[in-house]
């Protein structure tokens, strides 16, 4: 069966892309990788500190069976996939190959794709940097607001950070409750704000893809177990994967999972996608009138590339530079911390450039509690059961500040696909962009001293380590100019497959895109049911 | 480059997970919460065993502390 429209990838984007192609009446099926996992539903729905005494079976989901959990020595890209999310990139060396030495992306097989393991963090792109990703801004405040009705957000709206980070979004549910650090830390910036807006910054709550309230028949709010890192039991963290299994259920919606897209042919009036069964081994041959490729910027380009038989063309890359400084927050040191909390970013903020009022950082606020001790105990230098006596001392007042960058076209930052769709990545930042960085992170770092949050050290996770991705199908390529997207979306040279992920963006900003990518998705399936 | 010679080996840190991910061994795993002071006090005085232990360890091959 020829459907209208063939959904390349269930992620973030595509998963949106779909129920909106579906909403509008359209045919869609999906070919995805498709990999999953049981191991989230293992985990018992109670608190973490009562599995943690009680549950005979905790060291499957909490380091593996195989111990996958322990990951190698050094921190690397994806280090933090605890076992129930490793099959999000598990197959993904075998399937999606890629070379570097100066970039190495996490990439995904999973069904919902990386969204399977997102932190759930919401932000929106104001209309300065829609405008410089080349994305239209008018009317995108509409798309923000039908994906936080499908993916169901909590926000608090008297944030300070609502400034930068959140347009106006009329439906939302009421903000989540932070933990006893988060709460200290957002207390002294209260009574002391001037310490961090001096420097550029904002302190507060974020909205997160969690939910506070009920969402029947299957989604329940958060239950502050503190098992978001490993369980999924009440879907309260928005994933893609909820989505796919509720459009299963309509007829109109054909979900070719165990399929991995190798190229398409664009035939002016439809479109062949060759895919391999995962399963068989077997090409099949799936049509449509049009696709939308929501495969993920870097495989959208492969497919892209491949596809169009441009091997070596070169196309640029975008990816948020990120670094993280782990803190001791001196008034939770030695201090109780009560269970009752949910596991993801608790604060954030931005960081504005300095001199100007532009956003150059966007930061989040984690504490250590339900991450277990020996990955602390693995970093310090000291014998091991010293070790875990200062990880015990320290665990409550841990505060990790994961800080995210923006990122521009440079002629350092490209990939290329080769005659036999191998990926192949250069991402090199320029020497002001180091130095700029730099330049922010000690103005951070000396903003958190304020806050009474002390760094312990700076963790460089490794170029592509923000797991943000973009701009490798862009509206402009400086490259070449064979390659790129058109302003409605679709494929130069390919007038039928559209872009629904951020591979056409131009610039990518601080904040988190997952969010963005949920309502570009909706506006792209928008244009192009227009089309149709 | 030193400080990496003094981290955990591989082995050690496999031994810890395996025990922190038995309910039986919990409490070892818990956070000490005795107030700053304590914390304060504790710290130091693991700064102080740090010295002769982690001489030992680096003259045994990292050997002499298993947990």
């Amino acid at each position: 069966m020829r459907s209208d429209v063939l959904v390349i990838g269930s992620g973030i984007s595509g998963a949106m892309a779909a129920r909106a192609l579906l909403d509008a009446g359209a045919t869609v099926s999906m070919i995805d990788p498709g990999a999953d996992s049981a191991l989230r539903v293992r985990v018992p729905d109670v608190p973490f500190s009562q599995l943690r005494r009680t549950d005979p079976h905790q060291r499957s989901y909490l380091i593996g069976d195989d111990m996958e959990g322990i990951a190698a020595p050094g921190v690397k890209v994806g280090a933090q996939l605890t076992p129930p999310r490793q099959h999000i990139s598990r197959e993904a060396d075998k399937l999606l190959p890629s070379e570097s030495d100066t970039f190495f992306p996490l990439m995904a097989v999973s069904i919902g794709g990386l969204g399977a393991g997102w932190g759930a963090a919401c932000f929106t792109f104001d209309d300065d940097e829609l405008r410089r990703m080349g994305v239209p801004s008018e009317g995108f405040g509409e798309y923000y607001q039908r994906a936080a009705d499908l993916a169901g957000i909590s926000a608090d709206p008297t944030s300070e950070t609502n400034a930068h980070l959140w347009r106006d979004i009329a439906r939302h549910q009421p903000p989540l409750d932070i933990d006893a650090n988060a709460q200290k830390i957002l207390d002294r910036h209260q009574r002391k704000p001037d310490a961090l807006h001096d420097r550029g910054m904002t302190l507060g709550r974020i909205p997160m893809a969690i939910l506070s309230r009920d969402v029947p028949p299957e989604r329940r709010a958060n239950p502050y177990f503190d098992t978001d890192f490993y369980g999924d039991v009440r879907k309260s963290i928005y994933r893609p994967k909820y989505m796919i299994e509720e459009l299963r259920k309509r007829p109109e919606f054909t979900y070719l999972g165990r399929r991995l897209a190798m190229r398409f042919n664009d035939r002016g009036d439809s479109v062949t996608v060759q895919a391999r069964n995962l399963e068989t081994g077997i090409m099949e041959e799936h049509s449509a009138r049009r696709i939308m490729l929501c495969a993920g910027a870097l495989n959208s380009a492969r497919l892209a590339l491949h596809s169009l038989a441009l091997p070596g063309v070169k196309s640029p890359l975008l990816c948020n530079p990120y670094t993280y400084l782990p803190t001791v927050h001196l008034p939770m040191l030695g201090r109780e911390a009560r269970d009752r909390r949910h596991s993801m970013a608790q604060l954030g903020g931005i960081l504005e450039t300095q001199g100007r009022k532009d956003v150059r950082g966007c930061y989040q606020m984690y504490s250590y509690r339900s991450l277990l001790l020996f990955k602390l105990v693995k970093e310090m230098p000291l014998p091991p059961a010293l070790g875990l006596q200062v990880a015990r001392v320290l665990q409550n007042s841990l505060a990790i500040f994961g800080i995210f960058f923006s990122d521009q076209q440079q002629d350092s930052k490209f990939l290329t696909v080769n005659e036999s769709a191998v990926l192949r990545f250069e991402y090199r930042q320029t020497e002001a962009e180091i130095r700029d960085q730099r330049l922010h992170e000690g103005v951070f770092a000396s903003a958190l001293r304020s806050l009474l949050c002390f760094p312990i050290g700076k963790v460089d996770p490794g170029k592509a380590g923000s797991i943000h991705y973009a701009g490798t199908i862009p509206y402009e390529n400086p490259f070449d100019q064979r390659f790129h997207a058109n302003s409605d979306s679709t494929l130069a040279g390919a007038p039928n497959v559209y872009l629904g992920d951020g591979a056409p963006w131009k610039f990518l900003p601080a904040k988190g895109l997952s969010f963005t990518l949920m309502a570009n998705a909706l506006r792209v399936a928008d244009s192009l049911k227009k089309a149709s | 480059m030193m400080a990496d010679l003094l981290k955990p080996t591989d082995w050690e840190i496999r031994a810890l997970a395996v025990r922190e991910t038995d309910p039986r061994h919990v409490a070892e795993f818990e956070p000490i919460v005795q107030g700053p002071v304590i914390a304060l006090l504790i710290l130091a005085a693991i700064g102080l065993a740090a010295v002769p232990m982690t001489l030992f360890r680096l003259l045994t091959g990292k050997k002499s502390n298993e947990v």
